[in-house]
């Protein structure tokens, strides 16, 4: 390791830096953990850019004309003027149209409008801006070029000028945090909304200031780092990943400690791949993904984190986690039970392949989100690790089954290995709780794929690896044969069965006193521990319980496919995968079912002609108005519909 | 290491058309597609026209009596009529993760051309059905299952990260032909047909060269996915055979500042180091050759020899070396490209003609000459199958000729053309070093 070395990371070090800062404000403005950052910073750096070349502004709306003619021969002073312009009126929306509704939800809810704003931004980048990706598209960089010499190794001019850029901001933003009227707003409403409202401040006010800045900064830091990092719809969106871990390092708060742990993860993971890769190095086993190693140092660093400051990001004392979805306890659930037997049975046998096809997609999917319901809709922790689990129980099984290990005992073992990764994870994360929860376990998630997934060793690589047909007693039940037998209706029902007496099982549990301990956990930690409950095992029998239905699901997906790669539990994945369960209802059985019909490739998809173009659009829109406006998802638009109708007849 | 160049053909770099296939997830493409892009160097007249078609709708036929389709093309304009003979074909479109809709929109131009003037397959018109895996396994699956499920006889490939539609189809028995080889199935499997190398072509090009000049140490830095990693691991393989000492640096193949690993590469001090990422990371390549001061001789993929690329790169692009799928024929324009941009120009005029979609042309139209050749009776898989397996220096549109015996590179039975040639970048210009480069042969596996 040298300084050569160390210097090859500043430059997206620094990236993670830039993109840290941003995260902390919009923290600071509404209590979220904005997962758009970087989707709105590429959104709006296009814009620039457009805007620079043609005079063109693109507008943010689909379905409104796609961009308006303002110059025809735009400067760069204009550009920047009217980029700046644009990224003040999206960050207002942001606030407005999106958070501002928010502010007294639960943070689940404000996670999920983060995730809808994401999906909304990132195909809003790629309807926009159809070439988008194109690295060959040369930009005039702002920032200047050319090596450096600096403590005798080399260094590019704009790697030192990015780093720069981002201790100068984290310099400005405290002095305006520590010095200002405006400061002082913001932190007081951080530490209580009402308590501000009270001593005459505006809370609100401040508020949209923060979103303002926050995304004036998204859009100037994606233009400043688009030399080093490039500007796609899909890379540049998830350079918040990293960013999270800067800016969790900082607690959400501290705008210095998220600049130098920015820098430090960039200088961290460029110095680990410089010993990694040196000859000398053989200590290193063969399994181990070197690339995945360099990628866990910001996991590493987050865990460390939390293991020595428990839950760093404070809490905002005034807002009330109110309107957490009501999670009404099952009058007749056998009737349930037995209709989805009965449907899918019908489906098995009725169905030609490509429904048979679709319908095994989506009872898998369900298998997940009930995993999510039980973790997130009854225990009331977000995790976004389900996916993860489900990878690794999935391998397992294709290991498992390929030593000869009999179906089901390949699928039951793995399934009890993905829970006691849960547990794992669960363990790990017990001293945190909400947002905080949430981005440790999208943490674990990336650490999960890098180092376990990625692993050729363990999952065969990119080109995966295959599980051997199941059979039971003599009888065939692999999902494909040849010719028009294709998913065969014999592992269609193989699926159904694990499915019903997955979802026989969770409805009973949340009828019993577990599923009542988990609700009160939801509810209030400190009121449940008051009341008897220990709260750190009824969270670990919920992780537990979520986890064993991850791996039950992986493991039949590794069934079903002819292949399985370590691509179909990437950690994007698992956020659709909360997103669809959240918009079928996080709280109930029956949101699970829907969120596996609304599953990509399932039935509902096989089904319908949709505006396919549009998917992502539309699905980040439903999450952003079910996150205010309907919580408890479709399943609790019906429940309430019902209970109108109901409540008509009996006035009338 | 020296010059080696044993014929050089110089060309105009702003000749050189660029590639515009660049998505996040797509470098295994675009390591791949490159020596179909450069063949489009030949009719672009500068960085951002397009080419021009060298001939109009209705002089198709004659532009094609040129070209190496020229036994297929009759007098006079026939149109087919008769009873659809459909064919698949499986791709990605419309996702966020990446859309390659110019594979198939000019793969279906052709099929437009061959029924409404070539007659389609004995006076059948061709129906090509494409199906979209949505960038997922399941997706890819179940676009397999939905061909097998109609019987199609053949299934064109166009862009699947995933690769499960293949191995389906090949339990299906049912070839799979084609498109850009970016899973490691597509490559492996025995009933695949593939009219590319791949990564592992261009690897194994390189590898060979940089022995042959007297490298000593080499570095590999490489995208840590799928088939680019095994790619890489095939020219670490060439070069450990010849007694080089390999270092192999991965980065995650999103990545865009590739600081660290080339300062990783470059500590090593090797005398030459080999590039495998997507045109995203070219530029950041370069640019850390010049910051490093790196002087070891350089090898990058085709992706990174687009124009707009190497005049940012300025001096860091002097001296790189570069594989493409094509001879480089300046004065000479290519029939083939003649009329792949005539076709284009009359069916999909909107259609940038530059990048992915040559390769399903040259997909298309081999696969086409293949129907032909078995006649619209005996159409079937295995007559489809049997028909490429028995072809022997067979020729291909726009590309090397042909032999679909599986033993064209050795562990890739699906390889017909894994052949490459290199270029270098020398004041300005790029010039080809010698000739077609058998990596089958050098390839010690």
């Amino acid at each position: 390791m040298s300084v050569a070395d160390a210097l090859a990371g500043l430059g997206g070090g620094a990236v993670i830096a830039v993109l840290g800062l941003g995260l902390v404000l919009s923290f600071r403005a509404s209590g979220v953990v904005n997962l758009a950052h970087a989707a709105v910073g590429a959104y709006l750096a296009f814009a620039y850019f457009e805007f620079r070349d043609s005079g063109d502004l693109v507008l943010p709306i689909l379905g409104l004309p796609a961009r308006v003619h303002l110059l025809a021969t735009p400067t760069l002073a204009t550009a920047v003027v009217v980029g700046l312009a644009l990224a003040v009126v999206v960050g207002l929306a942001i606030h407005l149209l999106v958070f501002r509704p928010l502010r007294d939800s639960s943070p689940i809810a404000r996670v999920v409008a983060s995730l809808g704003l994401f999906l909304y931004t990132q195909e809003l980048v790629r309807l926009r801006f159809p070439v988008a990706g194109s690295s060959v598209t040369r930009r005039l960089s702002i920032l200047p070029q050319g090596p450096v010499r600096l403590l005798g190794s080399a260094v590019s001019a704009d790697r030192l000028w990015l780093a720069a850029f981002a201790i100068g901001g984290a310099a400005v933003l405290t002095f305006v945090y520590r010095r200002t009227r405006f400061g002082l707003v913001t932190r007081a409403a951080a530490s209580s909304d009402k308590g501000a409202l009270l001593t005459g401040l505006r809370p609100d006010r401040a508020a949209a200031g923060n979103w303002v800045l926050s995304t004036v900064l998204a859009g100037v830091a994606v233009v400043l780092i688009e030399p080093i990092s490039g500007l796609d719809p899909t890379t540049t969106s998830l350079l918040v990943v990293p960013a999270l871990g800067a800016a969790l390092l900082g607690g959400l708060a501290s705008f210095w400690i998220t600049t130098g742990a920015g820098l430090g993860i960039g200088i961290a993971q460029a110095m680990l791949l410089g010993y990694l890769v040196r000859p000398g190095t053989t200590w290193v086993p063969s399994w181990l993904p070197v690339n995945g190693l360099v990628q866990a140092v910001p996991v590493v660093i987050i865990l460390v984190a939390l293991a020595a400051r428990g839950d760093v990001v404070p809490g905002r004392a005034a807002v009330p986690e109110r309107r957490t979805p009501p999670s009404p306890t099952p009058r007749r659930p056998w009737v349930g039970v037995l209709a989805l037997a009965g449907f899918g049975l019908l489906g098995a046998l009725t169905f030609d392949a490509t429904s048979r096809q679709a319908m095994v997609v989506s009872m898998i999917a369900s298998m997940l989100a009930l995993s999510i319901v039980v973790v997130t809709g009854y225990a009331g922790q977000m995790s976004l690790a389900p996916l993860a689990v489900a990878g690794v129980s999935g391998f397992t099984l294709v290991h498992l089954a390929g030593v000869g290990v009999p179906f089901p005992v390949d699928l039951l073992l793995a399934a009890v290995l993905g829970g006691a990764v849960g547990v794992a994870v669960g363990s790990t994360a017990t001293r945190v709780r909400g947002t905080t929860f949430a981005v440790a376990t999208l943490a674990l998630a990336v650490a999960l794929e890098q180092l376990a997934l990625a692993s050729p060793s363990l999952s065969g690589g990119a080109a995966g690896s295959s599980a051997p047909r199941p059979q039971l007693f003599g009888l065939d039940l692999g999902s494909s044969a040849r010719g028009v037998d294709d998913v065969r209706p014999a592992f269609v029902i193989t699926v159904l069965v694990v499915l019903v007496m997955c979802v026989a099982a969770v409805t009973n549990l949340r009828r019993g006193p577990t599923g009542l301990r988990w609700l009160a956990v939801r509810a209030n930690e400190r009121a449940a521990a008051a009341a008897g409950i220990d709260v750190a095992r009824a969270k670990l029998s919920a992780f537990a319980t979520a986890s064993v239905l991850a791996g039950l699901s992986g493991g039949l997906t590794a069934y079903s496919t002819s292949t399985l790669s370590p691509a179909s539990f990437m950690v994007v994945g698992a956020l659709v995968a909360v997103a669809l369960t959240f918009l079928g209802g996080v709280s109930s059985v029956a949101g699970a079912i829907i969120a596996g019909l609304l599953a990509q490739s399932g039935l509902l998809a096989s089904l319908g002609r949709g505006d396919e173009q549009r998917t992502y659009a539309w699905s980040g829109i439903a999450l952003i108005a079910a996150a205010i406006w309907a919580p408890e998802g479709i399943v609790g638009l019906a429940r309430r519909a019902r209970e109108g109708v109901r409540r008509r007849r009996v006035a009338t | 290491m020296g010059d080696g160049l044993s014929m050089s053909h110089r060309i105009s770099r702003a000749k050189f058309s660029r590639a515009k296939v660049s998505r996040a997830v797509a470098t295994l493409l675009l390591v791949s597609v490159l020596g179909a892009c450069s063949e489009e160097r030949d009719t672009a007249t500068d960085d951002d026209s397009a080419p021009v078609a060298a001939c109009s709708p209705e002089e198709l036929l004659s532009c094609a009596r040129e070209s190496s389709i020229a036994a297929l093309v009759g007098d006079e304009p026939v149109e087919a009529t008769g009873e659809p003979i459909t064919i698949g074909m499986v791709n990605q479109e419309n996702t966020p993760a990446g859309s390659y809709p110019e594979l198939s929109q000019a793969a279906q131009a052709f099929v437009t051309w061959f029924n409404e003037q070539l007659g389609g397959v004995d006076g059948r018109p061709i129906r090509l059905e494409v199906c979209n895996t949505g960038f997922s396994a399941e997706g890819s699956t179940a676009c397999g299952q939905r061909f097998a499920q109609a019987g199609v006889p053949v299934v064109l490939g166009g862009i699947d990260v995933f690769g499960n539609a293949t191995d389906v189809l090949l339990e299906n028995e049912i070839p799979f032909v084609g498109g850009i080889p970016v899973s490691e199935q597509s490559m492996r499997n025995d009933n695949s047909f593939q009219w590319s190398g791949g990564t592992w072509g261009a690897t194994v090009a390189f590898a060979d060269h940089a022995a042959a000049e007297g490298a000593k140490r080499v570095a590999i830095v490489y995208g840590d996915f799928g088939s680019v990693a095994d790619g890489a691991a095939y020219g670490k393989t060439t070069l450990e055979d010849r007694g080089v000492e390999v270092t192999m640096v991965p980065f995650p193949i999103v990545a865009t500042d590739l600081s660290a690993p080339m300062q990783a590469a470059a500590s090593g001090q090797p005398d030459a180091i080999i590039v495998l990422a997507a045109d995203t990371g070219c530029g950041a390549a370069f640019d850390s050759v010049r910051t490093l001061g790196i002087t070891s001789a350089m090898y990058y993929t085709g992706a990174c020899a687009a124009p707009p690329i190497t005049d940012a790169a300025g001096d860091a692009a002097e001296g790189a070396i570069f594989n493409v799928e094509g001879p480089v024929q300046p004065d000479d324009p290519n029939p083939d490209t003649e009329l792949y941009n005539s076709v284009l120009g009359a069916y999909v005029p909107e259609l940038d003609p530059v990048g992915a979609a040559t390769v399903a042309a040259r997909s298309v139209v081999n696969l086409y000459s293949v129907l032909r050749g078995i006649g619209a009776d005996e159409l079937s898989p295995t007559a489809i199958a049997d028909a490429l397996r028995a072809s022997s220096g067979a020729s291909s549109f726009m590309g090397h000729d042909y032999t679909c015996d599986g033993e064209q590179l050795s562990g890739l039975p699906a390889t017909c053309a894994p052949q490459q040639i290199l270029v270098r970048m020398e004041s300005g210009e790029l010039a080809q070093l010698g000739d077609w480069i058998d990596v089958g042969a050098v390839y010690p596996g």
